[in-house]
């Protein structure tokens, strides 16, 4: 489908949103490094001078003045880079969720009927939070990795030449063996990778059958199961990371041999008396300091690759192809008289194809019947109508009651799905969804037309009645007229019903039938469904087997 | 029945954490042991270049007779106890914090089987089981994230102070109250400055959840009527709000480290003052000086991480609390014990029923017996309520009046695991489990043979397709089945309740999602295969009720038999 955009959704990409904030946070964490060296240096210089050279206590005020200021500077500086990295992150995910709700709307629902929503509203929520961190503290503090060694071994090339060998040696080999570590747990975590997520789920898993478990009287005994699952999940996720873990082995590996071989080094020259105190006592302060942001910096690393993990899930949602064939209606007063289709043909995502060549029209005052087989293409065939799928080849025509053609964006569509939407709120806010300034007179002139109004009005707190969560108070016959009348309410010129009797006993599938009937006075209405009832309804009888129009007939026939 | 898990009176995170507290006790010891060789690394090698410098000017016969071995050695030593405690320390806690989430979770799902379905429903967001998960997370996340650091921080602090205390008391004094402010006033600050945005981002999160899910079940709906802006812009807008307090909350956490760390470079200054004037009345050696100020640094290690300590605190009691209301529930009093009696008839005498905070009446004092081998199919409007008659079978709900009776005895005194061992209900919204087609099977009934498991797929119709499937019955199903198309799983559902040979067998709308073909077929198998079995079916669909004895309408509240 040509429509098919290669995103560059990447964590360097995403980066580029907030450079300002990124910049200014590594400004900050710098001028925090070199705050944090200048009152290291002070503090030493200030205590050398106490011990080793009598100082009194008032000789050496400006460098505690001096000491202090550093050190508020380093602190403050500290904080605000953080909270500009934190905005950064914040910002970046803000942006990318605009984008991503921006595209959803121009993909539509086909583009993702695959993907399970409760996976998507992860991805949306948690995955993006994951990118935070990422962007908030990995980001930065790979910068501050970069320039506070440098700037402390600068400083200690001045001071002694042996402790620089052996800062410079040590602080290269630690990313090395970290990124060979990382490299071996990422082997390991890969092949278990299957395992892990199978494992990682199966506590909802269990939950989410607790209620089949407990009729087959399995409940108690699945509770060794669980116990069974948790326990392979610690022992797999444990021997990752008991690899994972030499990672930051390695890290304390150098930082404390580092330590204590320049505590032992600086002793010996000391005793020689070939170093003076200040140098020693200055390195061994720094010395902890330098490997600083290397332990910052694999304390964030699984932030890393969590943000990488939520990058592929986001891609699902970024890359999805855009589906919608049309913009969002434009007010106007134009009046359908026909909607037709020319040799339309539909291919899914996949390129399988779905309708082939259908050509036929919709007309004013009538009803549409289109029937076949489940999966022979009826869905498809309203979703091109409905503008949810592009066509491959083919035109979609709308002509006004003067013949002239109009936009598809000009009709004025409503649509009743088979699982409608019910929002939390009463009947009202139900009915109105969409159409907010609609009046009561109006409201109720709906109803009556979807056969709902004297069961409203029947109620305690007739249309103020709350509906409960997704509409549980009501029946699957009561709940379809709710829409029914929420589609009327904005008196559509092309109504489109799809299986608007299923799940409906014969009465209420009847009724149903019968107030459809009705609406079709200065409508074109097209409904898809199995219900022979309703199908003898039809003034158009269209019906799709294997995506193609196999026959078309007028009139009450079946 | 298995008496292995013990079901405590109330949902506390003590009960759980008593039989592995050896194992947590080795974790937080570790931690301390890490903390404290990095003190002394510190603390020695701040000691030992002032000696060695303090010797090497005292001239050549000083500094021979310095003995630099033993420190470097004790050096050397707290280097590697840190590397190998460190590393020690993290496996250990993290396997503890493992088997923490097991217990949790073992005991989570215990107090929810009595609850089941009722105590799950009524709630507004779906994802209501998901919480559960995050939060038997978040609780027992709260021993590496919050119990560690703080245990830790008090254990090392008490040892810190009596070392400098040792050495300078007046320093001691200095660091006792300086741990005291960063170690207690600053968290206690922390937690009560966090817990209410933590909570109220809690709500805010799970609203717009629940709002993006129905979002994006009903886009194509919301596209139509124009709204589909409108309704992500109020998520957008929730989620911003979020951020914002993320924001706040890292703000928080920033700050309190500032202020610990403020506290440390207050105190290493007051201590080197003290010090120095002690080291000129020559009560302090110079060695000393340079090994308190780097031991006082080294002290505040361990309470530099209590900020973000109280943040996993909070969302520890806040994840406790949550899993403490669901799992509290008002134990039912009656003894469960009764074991139905031949035959197995159920009779439902004057029974009426609504659910709890609906209008809508189900039953009406209604009345219906079936007997025991009978095949019945119950047939009604979509949404009176024929679903109900599972629910309050399995008590489920407390009806309003009247009673149900199952082989001459009181469902109601009856078990649900008794009653199951009797009466298989294959229900509307079954589950199937991530696994291979064989393992789901096995699950319901583990001592089941081959030739049952052929036999059940045969009535169900799906015989031919899974030998079809390269890998047979080990085919993954993925989850909950997705890789299965609606009938299938449903199909498999039905297999599932076939293997547990009851005596009855109740099967709610089993031939939704099946073309006619197939649907009668399976139902032509089910009633010739099972003629002793007393099956009744709850359906809408005509086609198949000449396959029953007796066909029953509920309407009004009422049932009517032989219609």
């Amino acid at each position: 489908m040509q429509d098919i955009q290669k995103s560059g959704l990447s964590l360097k990409d995403l980066l580029k949103r907030s450079s300002i904030w990124f910049a200014l946070s590594v400004i900050l964490g710098g001028v925090s490094a070199i705050c944090i060296v200048l009152q290291f240096i002070t503090l030493a210089h200030m205590i050398d001078n106490l011990i080793f050279h009598h100082a009194s206590l008032d000789s050496q005020k400006l460098n505690f003045f001096l000491v202090i200021i550093f050190f508020l500077l380093q602190t403050i500086a500290r904080l605000a880079s953080d909270l500009a990295g934190t905005k950064a992150g914040i910002q970046i995910a803000a942006s990318l969720r605009k984008d991503l709700y921006a595209r959803l709307q121009l993909t539509g629902p086909i583009s993702y009927k695959n993907l399970p929503i409760g996976e998507m509203v992860n991805t949306l929520t948690e995955g993006i939070d994951n990118l935070i961190p990422y962007f908030a503290r990995y980001i930065p503090s790979a910068a501050m990795m970069v320039i506070l060694p440098i700037f402390i071994l600068a400083v200690v090339v001045g001071v002694d030449i042996w402790s620089f060998i052996v800062l410079a040696i040590t602080g290269p080999l630690i990313p090395v063996f970290m990124a060979f570590v990382g490299y071996a747990a990422q082997v390991i975590m890969d092949k278990q990778w299957h395992q892990l997520s199978i494992l990682s789920g199966s506590f909802l898993d269990m939950l989410k059958g607790l209620k089949t478990l407990r009729l087959f009287g399995r409940a108690q005994d699945s509770l060794a199961y669980i116990e069974k699952l948790s326990d392979e999940y610690r022992k797999t996720t444990l021997s990752v990371m008991k690899v994972a873990f030499i990672t930051s082995a390695v890290l304390e590996f150098f930082s404390s041999l580092s330590i204590a071989v320049i505590a032992v080094i600086f002793g010996t020259r000391l005793l020689a008396g070939t170093v003076d105190f200040r140098s020693a006592f200055l390195v061994l302060l720094l010395a902890p300091e330098y490997f600083m942001p290397l332990r910052n910096f694999s304390a964030s690393y699984h932030a890393r690759q969590n943000a990488n993990a939520a990058i592929e899930q986001l891609k699902k949602i970024y890359e999805l192809p855009k589906l919608i064939s049309r913009p969002a209606y434009v007010e106007n007063t134009n009046l359908v008289q026909e909607v037709k289709l020319q040799d339309i043909s539909v291919q899914s995502v996949e390129g399988q194809a779905l309708l082939q060549q259908i050509t036929c029209s919709f007309l004013r005052d009538q009803l549409t019947i289109v029937i076949g087989k489940s999966g022979a293409g009826k869905t498809t065939l309203l979703n091109v109508l409905l503008g949810f799928l592009p066509v491959s080849c083919g035109t979609l025509e709308v002509f006004n009651t003067s013949h002239q053609e109009i936009k598809p964006e000009e009709m004025r569509l409503a649509w009743v799905p088979q699982k409608a939407l019910m929002v939390f709120g009463t009947i009202k806010d139900n009915l109105c969804l969409g159409y907010e300034q609609a009046s009561l007179d109006q409201i109720k002139i709906a109803a009556q037309q979807a056969g709902i109004l004297s069961f409203i009005e029947q109620l305690p707190q007739g249309f103020d009645t709350h509906v409960g969560e997704g509409g549980k108070q009501f029946s699957g016959g009561q709940l379809r007229r709710f829409v029914l009348a929420r589609a009327l309410l904005r008196n559509p010129d092309v109504l489109i019903l799809d299986e608007p009797t299923s799940g409906l006993d014969q009465e209420n599938a009847l009724q149903i039938i019968e107030t459809i009937r009705t609406c079709k006075q200065d409508r074109v209405v097209i409904v898809a469904t199995h219900n022979k009832e309703l199908a003898a309804q039809n003034d158009v009888l269209l019906e799709i087997d294997q995506g193609r129009l196999v026959n078309q007939s007028a009139k009450g026939e079946v | 029945m298995n008496n292995k898990f013990i079901v405590p009176e109330k949902f506390k995170l003590i009960t759980f954490i008593k039989p592995i507290k050896w194992h947590l006790t080795l974790g937080l010891f570790l931690s301390c042991l890490a903390a404290l060789s990095n003190f002394g690394l510190l603390f020695l090698s701040g000691w030992l270049i002032t000696s060695a410098a303090v010797a090497g000017l005292a001239g050549v016969a000083a500094a021979q007779a310095f003995n630099i071995m033993l420190p470097a050695a004790g050096v050397r030593f707290f280097a590697m106890a840190r590397i190998l405690s460190r590393y020690l320390e993290r496996i250990i806690t993290h396997d503890g914090a493992f088997r923490l989430t097991s217990a949790l979770r073992t005991a989570v799902y215990a107090f929810l089987i009595p609850q089941t379905p009722s105590g799950l429903m009524d709630k507004r967001g779906g994802d209501i089981l998901g919480q559960f998960v995050s939060d038997t997370e978040s609780a027992s996340a709260y021993y590496t994230d919050a119990a560690v650091p703080f245990g830790r921080a008090f254990c090392c602090a008490i040892i810190f102070i009596g070392l400098v205390f040792y050495f300078l008391p007046i320093a001691g004094i200095i660091l006792l109250i300086a741990l005291i402010l960063a170690g207690i006033v600053v968290p206690v600050i922390t937690y009560y400055l966090s817990y209410y945005i933590l909570e109220k981002m809690r709500q805010t999160k799970s609203v717009m959840q629940a709002n993006l899910a129905e979002t994006l079940q009903n886009l194509g709906e919301l596209l139509t009527l124009n709204v589909a802006e409108v309704s992500m812009h109020k998520i957008k807008q929730d989620q911003l709000d979020l951020d914002y307090s993320k924001l706040k909350l890292d703000f928080i956490e920033s700050a309190a480290r500032s202020l610990i760390t403020m506290i440390m470079m207050v105190a290493v200054l007051f201590v080197l003052i003290y010090s120095v004037q002690v080291y000129q009345y020559n009560a302090l050696t110079a060695a000393e000086i340079p090994m308190l100020v780097l031991g006082i640094m080294a002290a505040f290690d361990v309470v530099l991480p209590l900020p973000a300590a109280c943040h996993a605190k909070i969302k520890a009691d806040i994840a406790q609390k949550q899993l403490q209301a669901c799992c509290d529930y008002p134990q039912e009093h009656i003894k469960k014990s009764l074991l139905p009696k031949p035959s197995y008839d159920l009779v439902i005498d004057e029974v009426s029923f609504s659910y709890p905070s609906q209008p809508q009446i189900i039953l009406d004092q209604a009345s219906l017996t079936i007997k025991q081998g009978e095949h019945v199919a119950l047939i009604g409007a979509s949404g009176i309520g024929k679903s109900t008659v599972i629910n309050m079978l399995f008590s489920f709900y407390n009806l309003q009046s009247g009673s149900i009776y199952f082989g001459g005895k009181d469902v109601n005194r009856i078990s649900s695991t008794t009653l199951s061992t009797f009466i298989t209900v294959i229900s509307q919204d079954f589950h199937l489990f991530s696994g291979t087609i064989k393992e789901n099977l096995k699950l319901i009934n583990p001592n089941v043979k081959d030739e049952e498991i052929s036999e059940a797929l045969k009535v169900v119709q799906l015989e031919d397709f899974v030998h079809n499937l390269s890998l047979g019955l080990d085919t993954f199903i993925g989850n909950e089945g997705l890789r299965l198309s609606g009938g299938q799983a449903r199909r498999l559902a039905i297999a599932q309740g076939l293997l547990r040979n009851t005596p009855w067998l109740i099967l709610d709308e089993p031939t939704d999602g099946l073309d006619q073909k197939t649907e009668y077929e399976l139902i032509q198998a089910l009633v010739n295969k099972y003629t002793s079995k007393t099956i009744m079916i709850i359906t809408h669909k005509k086609e198949i009720l000449p396959l029953f004895n007796r066909v029953v309408l509920l309407q009004d509240g009422k049932f009517h038999s032989d219609i």
